[in-house]
This record gives C-alpha cells, sequence and structure tokens, in this order.
C-alpha cells in the first residue's frame, strides 16, 4: 500500500524516486495525481531540480492537451513508490518536457500508464489518498 | 492529454517476463544500488514522508506568514523561504539540504484556475 499526499492547492500527489539510466539522472519528484494524463510526466521545474540535461533529450512526441500541443522526449525511466510494505518500482517511458514559457510552474504528472496498474482510494475530506492492489514491474528492498 | 509519437520509437525496456527469479532479484538490488541504495532510498521517503506531513499541517499558518511564497521544511528549524523554484533550490544548496528529503510547496494565496 502506497499513501500519496493533498497539496498546499488541494491536489493530490504522489512522491516517486525518478532513476533514468540513460542520462545518470536520479532525484525525488511529487507527481500531481492526474486521471486525465495518458502518460506520466515530467515537467521543467522538477526537471531542473532533479538536475536533467535538457539538451541531451531524444526521442520527440507530440502530446496535444486542453492548451494545444506541445513536444515532449520519451525517455526510459524507472520510477520507484514507498509503500508500508516495501518498494514498488515501474519501468516506463517517462514524457519529458522541456523549458519553455508555456510549461512554466507546470505540476509533474501521474498519468494513466501508472495509475491503470493499481487501484485508488481517493478521500479528499479525510486528507487520504492511497494506492493499494499494485502490479508494479518489481518490488524491490 | 494524448500523446502521438513522430520520432523513432525508443528501445523501450520491455517487462522481462523472461527472467528467472534469480536474475530478476539480481536485476532488482542493481537499481536499487543504482538508486543509492537500500538504505538511502528507506531514509530519504521516509525523511520527506515526516517534512510532508508537518508542512501539511502547516499550511494555514504559512499561506498567512509568506503569501505566494514558495516554502521547504528541510529539518526542525524555520522554513526555508524563496520567490521562485530557482531561487529554493539555490538556498537549498547553498546550505547543504539534500533536495531529495524536502518537502516543498507554493503558498498559493489566489486560486489557480487547472485544466489538465
Amino acid at each position: 500500500m502506497i499513501d500519496g499526499f493533498f497539496g498546499a492547492d488541494g491536489h493530490a500527489y504522489l512522491r516517486g524516486r525518478v532513476y533514468m539510466p540513460r542520462l545518470g539522472i536520479i532525484g525525488s519528484v511529487d507527481f500531481l495525481v492526474d486521471t486525465g494524463a495518458d502518460a506520466t510526466t515530467l515537467h521543467p521545474d522538477d526537471g531542473q531540480d532533479i538536475g536533467i540535461p535538457f539538451e541531451e533529450l531524444v526521442n520527440p512526441i507530440t502530446v496535444g492537451g486542453v492548451g494545444g500541443y506541445e513536444t515532449y522526449y520519451d525517455e526510459p525511466a524507472h520510477i520507484t513508490f514507498s509503500g508500508i510494505d516495501g518498494y514498488y518500482e515501474f519501468e516506463i517511458l517517462l514524457s519529458v518536457g522541456k523549458p519553455s514559457e508555456e510549461s512554466d510552474g507546470l505540476e509533474s504528472l501521474l498519468g494513466l500508464d501508472i495509475l491503470n496498474r493499481m487501484r485508488m482510494d481517493y478521500d479528499f475530506r479525510r486528507g487520504r489518498v492511497r494506492f493499494d492492489e499494485v502490479e508494479a514491474d518489481r518490488r524491490l528492498g | 492529454m494524448v500523446a502521438k509519437r513522430k520520432g523513432p520509437v525508443a528501445k523501450v525496456a520491455v517487462r522481462k517476463d523472461s527472467m528467472t527469479p534469480e536474475e530478476r532479484a539480481r536485476e532488482s538490488d542493481r537499481i536499487m544500488d543504482e538508486m543509492g541504495g537500500l538504505e538511502y532510498v528507506r531514509e530519504t521517503f521516509a525523511l520527506h514522508k515526516e517534512r510532508q506531513e508537518r508542512l501539511s499541517a502547516m499550511y494555514g499558518e504559512l499561506k498567512e506568514k509568506y503569501p505566494d511564497k514558495w516554502v521547504a521544511i528541510a529539518g526542525k528549524e524555520e522554513p526555508i523561504v524563496a520567490e521562485s523554484r530557482k531561487e529554493l533550490r539555490a538556498k537549498l544548496d547553498e546550505l547543504g539540504i539534500d533536495r531529495d528529503t524536502v518537502a516543498k510547496d507554493f503558498m498559493r494565496t489566489k486560486p489557480r484556475r487547472m485544466i489538465l
């Protein structure tokens, strides 16, 4: 079972440890739980926090949202979440956004590629967002 | 959000269903080591959890005291306050604080309309 938390903005977040082997990047990111996002996405503010070398990104993809289309870059990544009974690791293609005016201030998103592999118990009134029945690629630790 | 690929498809690390249990265990150990080792990962998550709980409990007070500022809880001391994420990063680095263990949030006073 994995616990998320509610941010000051009232949105639900889940902290993950991101490991990107090709770029040699490891760092922690608070992902906004977003059932409207197909893919888990790393936005530039968080990317800068964990030291992404944006100029080394390859594999561009076009991503459409309400605000229009943006270019992101697919990067193989391992994302690990801490549960009360160990660590759950997902191996995904993380969509990484480069810094731009449009993406400034955007939260990184936990999308359906991960959310569809666990059960979510969302209870804002009790301040609880919890995940169980997790089908991770690996259990670590 | 809908993704359309236009570049070459990355060589995705596929699920390694063909691995033996021993190979899987070795792979798991390797990934954990790459992430800093079990002890470090455990400590990082634990510190963040404790700090995030403190930050959440203080939202009201912090919003009043530091409106529209970035605030980070990094220890028992006073919160670290900055105008921007960039400034917050610089302050944490200057103080030698591991960014991975910090709970941070923007003390927004005006609601932002977001459609994602």
